[in-house]
């Protein structure tokens, strides 16, 4: 474990760009959200006004700040944010070590590959987390002391949601970085396995084989109970793509 | 397998159509330098990844130490390995990458890392990302060596050394290692180097191991025989016991042989001689008779 631990600090200190500008974006997107509400939103035209697609969805978002706030954060910003710094992070965890050639260099040191992916994995999931819980606080706490928007505090039960879903983007992103050197391949596949993820969700049918949707925590808004129903998936996803990347990591060629 | 600190058995690898490693059977013994030579392509560094675990083969048997197959962590700690382009942590400092490896590490050599380190003049604050190529050989030298390895896998490791860099490598460490009966496998194509150091030589070529011998056996057995014969030479020259090759060169023969050279020299002295030569081979001139003469397979 203890060996674990120190790949995790060098992993951590490896992402400390990624958690620096991914934190300060992500922060950045979310102060701005209560301003946008609070200036940009009356300039718009009355909600009411609108008629087809685009007016039910200002509507429902404009229905109350809480559910503004909801579908501007968790549903965009942050969801959005969180899939873009969790392919970064995926793509380059084994495909970025072997175009720089350092991972002959880390296979060969006395530690279990498993260990390498599962502390990849743990630095990955702080720098999410770390880039979820900074700016959704801060946006809480701006849209309540700065707006004046007051947002009941069960706002941040969301966030796990997020991070979790981030999580298993950062996952698949991995497993699809142990099939090449290239970190523009990996990036284009990432994407390309975060687009078959998403597919489900654009269907109301099958939404509940989504990644995304299950992100974005849409019952919590509702007013339902915390939804471990979403929560369980995602961590799924994560640990059975972690498991695979593991598999894979321990029987390719490097 | 016991006697060797490192051996194959028929380990094959190939890459599509091609062959890289068709068959080879290393022994390299406890405490000895085994030079493992080849031409650029020969499938030296193919072998050393497969030994570290980092290729898998296609067929064949291999140990390190008491641990047969890819090595575990456990036997990982008990190796040092210096790739011919060393991929060090770029974004960390000498400091850092020397803490980062300590701590992974069970036995770690405070005072050799810093001896080290002094005598290559390696910066201990700087990015290893500006270091230039010399500078990065020499500290993933200093890495693989700083857990005092029973076994030590050194892939090319003098290029891009410059030639001082080169001496101490040669002279100080490796001398150092052997005195500790630490177990070298060296895989070079710089021949001086290997003929300086090594105990023991393997010659790679195509895949395929063609030369298996401790350099005594290779001083006393590799030998070139040049004769001035006062008539034709005879027809059956070739077929001496140990002749493995026969050129003519002006008016002398030069055959090139292996093993007990008594006999040739005997089948030889049959006939009317005006001038009849020993000469011994250099590892070079053995390199080049295995490992770039056609059809040596």
């Amino acid at each position: 474990m203890g060996r674990v631990w120190v790949l995790t600090g060098k992993e951590l200190n490896q992402l400390r760009v990624v958690l620096w500008v991914g934190t300060a974006v992500t922060l950045v997107f979310g102060l701005m959200v209560p301003y946008v509400y609070r200036f940009v939103v009356p300039m718009l035209p009355s909600p009411e006004m609108l008629r087809g697609f685009l007016g039910d969805i200002l509507r429902q978002q404009l229905a109350s700040y809480r559910s503004y706030l909801w579908t501007n954060w968790y549903g965009k910003n942050l969801l959005q944010n969180l899939t873009v710094i969790g392919i970064i992070v995926g793509m380059g965890a084994i495909a970025g070590e072997r175009a720089k050639g350092s991972l002959s260099f880390l296979f060969t040191l006395p530690v279990s590959r498993c260990a390498v992916v599962a502390a990849k994995a743990g630095a990955a999931s702080l720098v999410l987390a770390c880039c979820t819980v900074v700016p959704t606080v801060a946006m809480w706490a701006a849209s309540q002391s700065l707006s004046g928007y007051a947002v009941a505090s069960d706002f941040l039960l969301g966030m796990p949601l997020a991070w979790a879903g981030a999580v298993a983007v950062t996952a698949l992103s991995m497993l699809v970085s142990v099939f090449t050197d290239d970190l523009v391949k990996a990036g284009i596949g990432a994407v390309g396995a975060c687009l078959l993820a998403a597919l489900p969700g654009w269907f109301q049918s099958t939404r509940q084989f989504s990644i995304f949707w299950h992100m974005r925590g849409m019952p919590l808004l509702a007013g339902a109970p915390f939804p471990w129903s979403s929560l369980a998936p995602l961590l799924a996803v994560a640990a059975v793509s972690l498991w695979m990347t593991a598999f894979a990591v321990k029987r390719r060629d490097f | 397998m016991k006697d060797y600190a490192l051996w194959t058995e028929g380990l094959r690898k190939q890459f599509g159509k091609t062959r890289a490693v068709d068959g080879i059977d290393l022994q390299v013994p406890h405490g000895s330098i085994y030079a493992f030579l080849g031409p650029n392509g020969a499938g030296k560094t193919t072998t050393i990844k497969m030994l570290l675990g980092l290729l898998r083969p296609d067929g064949g048997k291999f140990g390190l130490l008491d641990h047969e197959g890819p090595p575990d962590p456990r036997t990982l700690a008990r190796i040092g390995y210096v790739p011919e382009i060393p991929g060090l942590y770029g974004f960390m400092t000498t400091r850092e990458l020397v803490d980062f490896c300590r701590r992974l590490h069970p036995a770690w050599d405070h005072d050799l890392v810093d001896r080290y380190l002094d005598l290559f003049g390696l910066p201990r604050d700087r990015k290893v990302g500006g270091f230039s190529r010399g500078m990065k050989s020499q500290l993933a030298l200093v890495l693989a060596l700083a857990h005092r390895p029973e076994l030590l896998i050194l892939d090319e490791p003098t290029t891009g050394l410059d030639p001082l860099a080169r001496k101490n490598f040669l002279q100080t460490v490796l001398a150092e290692v052997a005195q500790a009966g630490q177990t070298v496998l060296l895989s070079t194509h710089l021949l001086e180097d290997a003929q300086r150091v090594a105990d023991t030589v393997g010659i790679i070529k195509s895949g395929r191991l063609v030369l298996q011998k401790s350099m005594d056996e290779i001083k006393a057995g590799e030998k070139k025989v040049r004769v001035v014969f006062q008539h034709q030479p005879p027809p059956w020259l070739q077929e001496i016991p140990g002749v493995r090759g026969l050129e003519q060169e002006g008016s002398a023969v030069v055959l090139t042989v292996t093993g007990d050279i008594s006999v040739v020299l005997e089948r030889v002295r049959t006939v009317p001689l005006f001038a009849l030569e020993v000469i011994d081979l250099s590892l070079e001139q053995v390199f080049h008779e295995y490992a770039t003469a056609p059809g040596r397979s």
